[in-house]
């Protein structure tokens, strides 16, 4: 479990979360943060907000987003309210999630 | 309460602010300057920073400004800055490196009024003075 970085609802962060060095490389956000994410597997629970950008190998998001995010694979489920610019190679969307922006694909071609 | 808890893990490196904690927990490195009731610094963890908490357990190594009720420096710990604290306790092998003060009155004293009090004292030495120099 001390692998798992895990920021707790009430909690408020800034700044800037590296975590993909091999020892832990799962983030679950149900606070707000507000900065920059670069991790492995990022999960941002429902009743969370983020603000700024996210370099993940895959995402799943269930709370209010706004900014950048640049994964592999992503989520957004039916809790979801994303806007801003997504880069993904594997992308699925809930029904009911909210998305406004702008979706590319990760690797052209 | 294990869902009050933040964890950073130990392949995690944050840099920043945190704020509105309950329980944090650091098995990473964190730079940050951080108000909460309870924080945990683990063997591996590493933090910079200002901490303000009532119970702070440190394992891990910590630099900084500590200002806590309760400080638990465990064998493991190295520590270096400044501890403020109102209760230590140190277990032997803690490496500690640091300026530590035992605070009981700073919150019932603000740092304002002591600057305020001490302004008073030097007018009232200069009334006096200039007093003197009337008489």
């Amino acid at each position: 479990m001390a692998d798992v970085t895990y920021i707790s609802p009430e909690i408020k962060m800034d700044g800037i979360l590296d975590v993909t060095s091999a020892k832990g490389s799962t983030v679950v956000l149900a606070g707000h943060y507000k900065g920059e994410m670069r991790a492995v597997d990022v999960k941002l629970e429902s009743g969370s907000t983020f603000n700024g950008k996210i370099f993940a190998q895959s995402t799943e998001i269930g709370g209010k987003v706004n900014g950048d995010i640049q994964t592999k694979s992503l989520k957004l489920t039916s809790s979801a309210k994303f806007e801003g610019s997504i880069l993904t190679d594997e992308l699925a969307i809930d029904v009911g999630a909210e998305v406004s922006g702008s979706i590319s694909k990760l690797q052209k071609g | 309460m294990a869902e009050k808890m933040t964890t950073i893990g130990a392949g995690a490196h944050f840099k920043g602010k945190i704020s509105n904690a309950s329980t944090i927990e650091v098995s990473g490195i964190v730079e940050a300057d951080v108000t909460t009731e309870k924080l945990t610094i683990n063997e591996t963890g590493k933090f910079g920073g200002s901490i303000n908490s009532k119970l702070v357990v440190v394992s891990g190594s910590y630099d900084g400004n500590m200002n806590a009720d309760s400080v638990w420096l465990m064998p493991s710990s190295r520590v270096s800055g400044e501890i403020k604290y109102k209760s230590l306790q140190l277990d032997r092998g803690a490496a500690l490196n640091c300026r530590v003060i035992q605070n009981w009155d700073e919150k019932v004293i603000p740092e304002q009024e002591v600057a305020e009090s001490e302004e008073q004292k030097a007018s009232d030495s200069n009334n006096k003075q200039t007093s003197a120099e009337k008489a």
